[in-house]
């Protein structure tokens, strides 16, 4: 089911502009967190909503917040907005559609866990979302929203707007934590971790583009309303992305919980023409894929996980039957090659093993052995063998694409290539 | 001098250590520029209080800091998959081969720009684009004409 919680507005109002943005009831949450409630009790009713983080790993926000240190440091939140995972295009929708969302749900997450510095990591190739961004952060502070001394409280808050600059692993926490502070975005060896030792070795929060929005909403209706939506174990909705060979390609925000098959049939509009559901990579190129008989999973965490894959940050890439499951798996793997940062061997080496192997059998200069090394080679790479989980996610996929469609890989291994992706654009 | 001493105080006043002004600055140095070059790593090095080797390793990491001034007209074209099964690389390997690419234009590739629901995807310049069609994204590479305006699809767009 549909519900507009971060998305109300979006389509159909200016929200980057402040004075839209406040005549639709923003910044209340602000100002109701800034001046009536204590850092605590604010931290209180995220705990209490069990927000599960939006990013992909679902782990609950107010708990993360709960890590910090007592012990007198300065504290920052850094907002994770590298959003690259291929598939995954909600962040940015959110970011350029309703920016004064995310600054409202950063002044309030960085006055429940007593922060006066915040860093919002925007990837590089968002120049607008950039621009609209900073634009907003112009206008808060204008209006005494954020800086010195907010809304006339004791409270002040510093944000920034800090671009990445073309790379993917800076989507994880502790290689985005490297970005800022101006380094090669080289994932970290945790413990600790960033609640402990985080940006500068201080004690830092690091969440998403989406859990933070979902903030200002918990603040205004409690707790106990966003623990009630959706899921038990997993409240609140999600902004799915959906990509493909689908009719209706576009971010739809839905009750957590949702089967699947409503979102794949109903809002994207089904599969196109004359073509039937072949696989959904339901969080994007990282993803195990769903063959058409998990269609009724339900959209959230913990059910996702049950049916062999996940919801990550729910960037949906749908597959009809037309789709070469070997030549996705090349696609994806042409892309963590790329993105490897290099500092782990297992990664750095194995993509490009991998994509070896995929080009040959895509080019029909394959062996019969190659889908032996393939499987080989999964769990060489995959399964915790580096420091970030980009080398799992490098074969995730694939593993299962191994197990689902087999025949395919033996098929290419045996010289029968294909050729299934256009060779032209439509005009 | 490639940057300016005022406005690079000011970005590195901003963070609570001057080495989270590298990005910041080597970003304002292309864009005063086209490209970083071997002077702005000098002074960005200077400026944020860090070796000149580390400045460049950090320009080199990142795919978008070049060290060549591009054409004017620069086309990056989404290959990840969504753009991939809509026929990037087809698109990609056609527009190469038009009079002008490499010296008038340049037409290159990125990983997912987020904006699959527009593939085939691509940057012009700094402006999103999509879904690009060869007649298209030829009119952009052309004259900076054609589709400029991303044409919208289903849902809450991006």
């Amino acid at each position: 089911m549909i519900m507009r919680l971060l998305t109300d507005g979006i389509g159909e109002a200016d929200l980057a502009d402040i004075g839209v943005y406040r005549a639709r009831g923003g910044y209340r949450a602000a100002e109701k967190a800034v001046k009536t409630m204590t850092p605590a009790e604010v931290s209180a009713e995220v705990v209490a909503a069990n927000l599960r983080g939006r990013g992909g790993a679902g782990f609950p926000a107010g708990r993360k917040w709960s890590f910090l240190p007592n012990d007198g440091r300065a504290r920052y939140l850094c907002v994770n907005g590298d959003e690259s995972e291929p598939g995954s295009y909600s962040n940015r929708m959110l970011i350029e559609k309703s920016p004064h969302l995310l600054v409202e749900g950063v002044i309030c997450s960085c006055y429940a866990f007593g922060c006066n510095f915040a860093v919002i990591y925007l990837r590089g190739e968002f120049y607008e979302g950039a621009r609209i961004l900073e634009k907003a952060l112009a206008e808060a502070a204008a209006a005494g929203l954020v800086g010195e001394h907010i809304l006339g409280s004791e409270y002040s808050l510093k944000v920034l707007v800090h671009r990445g600059a073309g790379a993917y692993i800076c989507g994880e926490e502790s290689a985005l934590l490297e970005s800022i502070e101006g380094k090669r975005g080289h994932p970290r060896v945790r413990p600790p971790f960033p609640a402990v030792a985080g940006l500068y070795g201080m004690p830092t929060v690091v969440n998403n583009v989406e859990t933070i929005c979902n903030v200002p909403g918990i603040v205004n209706n409690g707790g106990a309303w966003f623990a009630g939506i959706g899921s038990p174990k997993s409240p609140g909705t999600k902004v799915c992305s959906v990509s493909g060979h689908v009719r209706r390609p576009g971010n739809y925000e839905l009750v957590m919980g949702t089967p699947l098959r409503e979102l794949i049939e109903e809002h994207a509009g089904g599969i196109r023409d004359g073509h039937q559901l072949k696989m959904i990579l339901p969080a994007g190129a990282s993803s195990a894929a769903m063959t058409p008989d998990k269609l009724d999973t339900l959209l959230d965490f913990d059910a996702m996980a049950a049916a062999g894959s996940m919801l990550g940050s729910a960037g949906m890439i749908v597959c009809d039957e037309t789709t070469c499951a070997v030549q996705v798996a090349l696609i994806g793997e042409r892309f963590y090659a790329h993105e490897s940062c290099g500092k782990c061997t297992p990664c750095r080496e194995g993509t490009k093993w991998v994509e070896k192997v995929l080009v040959r059998l895509e080019a029909g200069e394959g062996r019969i052995q190659d889908v032996d090394l393939l499987k080989s080679l999964v769990g060489q790479i995959g399964g915790g063998k580096c420091l970030c989980p980009l080398g799992d996610f490098a074969v995730t996929y694939l593993g299962s694409a191994l197990r689902l469609f087999e025949d395919e890989f033996i098929a290419h291994a045996q010289g029968h290539t294909c050729s299934r992706i256009p060779e032209v654009v439509s005009a | 001098m490639v940057l300016h001493p005022q406005e690079t105080a000011e970005i590195v006043a901003r963070y609570p250590l001057r080495r989270s002004a590298v990005l910041p600055l080597l970003w304002r140095a292309q864009e005063r520029i086209g490209y970083v070059s071997d002077a702005a790593i000098g002074e960005v090095a200077a400026a944020a209080g860090v070796p000149a080797s580390e400045v460049s390793s950090v320009v080199t990491f990142y795919t978008m800091f070049r060290r060549f001034a591009p054409p004017a007209r620069r086309l990056q074209v989404c290959r990840s998959l969504a753009c991939a099964m809509a026929g990037a690389d087809a698109l990609v390997a056609r527009l190469r081969s038009l009079p002008g690419c490499g010296s008038e234009f340049a037409v290159e590739t990125v990983e997912c720009l987020a904006a699959c629901d527009r593939a085939v995807a691509g940057l012009y310049n700094e402006g999103l684009v999509g879904p690009l069609s060869m007649a298209g994204a030829a009119s952009l590479l052309r004259d900076g004409g054609g589709v400029a305006a991303p044409v919208q699809t289903g849902g809450e767009r991006g």
